[in-house]
């Protein structure tokens, strides 16, 4: 009675669903690693909404680090050492607003640093080049 | 009236097939609902002033930049002011990325605030038949209220 809404994913199947995908309307589903004598489990659902918010961080911070790159007149290299340097400012916040604690809301320490690293790039460097040229060149 | 005395039974027979018990109040979260709460939106606020100060420091480069070409020297950094004030602008944002997407929601299945406490209002559609015993039976889980 008390697993009845839980939903549960073949047990050798650890997919993660994107982003993008649209949700269950089941109240919480739950996935397992291997179906050993302990099946270590999590809630799926607030897994997928705190990689969004994850996602969501990493983007703001690319485009206002972009505009930044742009305003201080970077060119090439130095550029995108910036860039990292924002992405590792970005998963130290992330750390310490998880309370440092990542296994109670991530599955894995990658899932919360390194995620979302290259994703910003782009971004980065579209308001990068807007910025310095609105700034510099015009 | 003879129109209404035939639509009255009618009325009736549909008042009487609708639950006569409202749904027992879900206390988990429902996931659809987002409310903006106070932190959201004072992070929002922090966010909007951290960008202001952006466009104020760019306007001020662009400035900068315009008494350079007067004075014919070579741009080497913007002012320290403005450096500063992208520093500020940073901070700002940083504080605004973090705060304004939502909280982390705990994945423990056990966790307080993960806890289900009542039952779905669609109990007709709910099967027991599934892959959750393949669970271990924990015979310490209490009821509370």
């Amino acid at each position: 009675m008390l697993f009845s809404p839980f939903v549960q994913i073949s047990p050798f199947c650890h997919q993660i669903i994107g982003v993008a995908g649209h949700k269950d309307s089941i109240a919480a589903e739950k996935k397992s690693s291997e179906a050993m004598d302990n099946i270590p489990t999590f809630n799926a659902e607030h897994l997928q909404s705190n990689m969004k918010t994850v996602y969501y961080s990493r983007t703001f911070l690319s485009i206002i680090g972009g505009v930044i790159a742009g305003i201080m007149g970077f060119t090439s290299l130095t550029g995108f050492i910036f860039y990292f340097l924002i992405m590792a400012i970005t998963s130290v916040g992330l750390l310490a607003k998880a309370g440092f604690t990542v296994h109670s809301y991530f599955d894995s320490w990658n899932r919360v640093l390194l995620d979302g690293f290259l994703g910003g790039l782009m971004s980065f460097v579209l308001f990068w080049t807007f910025a310095y040229d609105l700034v510099h060149i015009f | 009236m003879a129109l209404s005395a035939l639509l009255s039974p009618k009325v009736y027979a549909l008042r009487s097939v609708q639950p006569s018990s409202e749904p027992i109040p879900e206390l988990s979260p429902a996931g659809d609902r987002k409310r903006v709460s106070v932190e959201m939106a004072l992070g929002f606020a922090v966010g909007l002033f951290g960008v202001l100060i952006l466009f104020h420091a760019a306007y001020s480069t662009i400035q900068y930049r315009g008494l350079l070409k007067i004075m014919e020297e070579e741009f080497s950094g913007p002012p320290m002011n403005v450096v500063a004030e992208l520093l500020l602008g940073l901070v700002f944002c940083i504080w605004a990325a973090l705060t304004v997407p939502g909280k982390f929601l705990s994945i423990q299945p056990y966790s307080e605030e993960n806890r289900i406490v009542s039952l779905p209002a669609n109990s007709d559609f709910m099967i027991f038949n599934h892959r959750g015993k393949v669970f271990p039976l924990e015979m310490d889980v209490k009821l509370k209220h």
